[in-house]
């Protein structure tokens, strides 16, 4: 029986794995910067439009931070969405989104700032402020998939409303909280 | 020297032993559904169990009632803690409902001070705010108030993270 350094604990676990699930399991906190400018998105009828992230196998939840183009204030503040998603196996009701910031140039003038929930059945997660030189491209939804027996990925989901194919315009940030 | 734990997440790491505040329960998220609570006046506290107890941190987001677009609705973004009244937050409320005919969005903390954290989104037609969030032992709690004089319907949406 030994103490373990509060400074190396996190991290040691290695030589113990066969004691923990993988759900029981617990990671370090970890960063990872996100960018997609060209995913190109069907117009509706056609389905959403998938973006697979790359996770830590083990990873339990996580926080995403996405900007897009729009500007909505004076200065050069950009639209985007921040929220947390969590594990689920399909198409799920339970990730939830705060999006903040909309269509218009200045708050005041039909900009859009909502909290959305998919637990709540919101249609979408985010206005639509996530395409290159338009408001047409929206993110719908987002969790944490497994995709293999050691690799699980945040599967977003992104619908275009216009007339014609759309590119996507992304970058952020993916916590993994643990 | 190796044990067999009651709680492996907490304890079983091949016999290694570690102060309590050492340690780190897995995350855990908590789906809120509260679809039609009724509440008197006053604070009501709707609790939630967790798994495991010793979290830190809860990070929610949290939306009411009250559609401020055709699809987006007004609610509360917040960080808690482990200790009553730490939390902070952003809230918003958008124009959109009658008793509030601009936009409101801004940051609260109670401990700063603000009586709350968030504007009276979580019934229809407002008259009930988002107090505070925390964990208690293996329990989150979300805190909100019913700022009328009767009875009121709380519904709240969304997702918590705590670790």
């Amino acid at each position: 029986m030994r103490l373990v350094d509060p400074l190396e604990h996190a991290l040691d676990h290695a030589g113990y794995a066969a004691s923990l699930t993988v759900d029981q399991h617990h990671i370090k906190p970890s960063n990872i910067q996100v960018v997609n400018t060209t995913l190109v998105i069907s117009p509706l009828p056609g389905g959403p439009g998938q973006w697979d992230i790359a996770l830590p196998f083990e990873a339990l939840a996580v926080m995403f931070s996405f900007r897009s183009e729009h500007i909505v204030a004076e200065g050069g503040g950009m639209a985007g969405v921040t929220g947390v998603a969590r594990r689920d196996s399909a198409y799920n009701t339970r990730t939830t989104v705060a999006s903040l910031g909309g269509h218009a140039q200045t708050v005041g003038y039909g900009s859009y700032n909502c909290i959305y929930s998919k637990a709540a059945s919101s249609l979408h997660l985010s206005h639509k402020v996530f395409s290159s030189g338009g408001a047409d491209i929206a993110l719908t939804d987002a969790w944490i998939e497994t995709t293999g027996p050691t690799t699980r990925v945040l599967r977003t989901w992104w619908t275009n409303f216009s007339a014609g194919n759309k590119t996507l315009w992304v970058s952020g940030q993916v916590a993994v909280l643990g | 020297m190796r044990t067999q734990p009651t709680d492996p997440a907490i304890t079983d790491h091949g016999g290694l032993v570690t102060l309590p505040e050492q340690h780190h329960p897995p995350v855990e998220t908590v789906v809120v559904q509260i679809n039609g609570t009724s509440i008197a006046p006053g604070l009501s506290t709707q609790t939630f169990a967790l798994t495991y107890s010793g979290h830190q941190i809860a990070r929610a987001i949290l939306r009411g009632p009250i559609t401020v677009d055709v699809v987006g609705n007004a609610g509360a973004y917040v960080v808690g803690t482990d200790v009553a009244d730490q939390s902070a937050g952003f809230s918003m409320v958008p124009s959109g409902i009658a008793n509030y005919p601009t936009t409101y969005m801004g940051g609260y903390s109670r401990l700063h001070g603000d009586s709350y954290l968030s504007e009276l989104v979580f019934a229809v037609g407002g008259f009930i705010v988002l107090k505070d969030v925390r964990i208690n032992g293996s329990n989150l709690e979300l805190v909100f108030q019913n700022v009328s004089g009767v009875n009121k319907t709380l519904i709240c949406h969304g997702l918590v993270v705590v670790k």
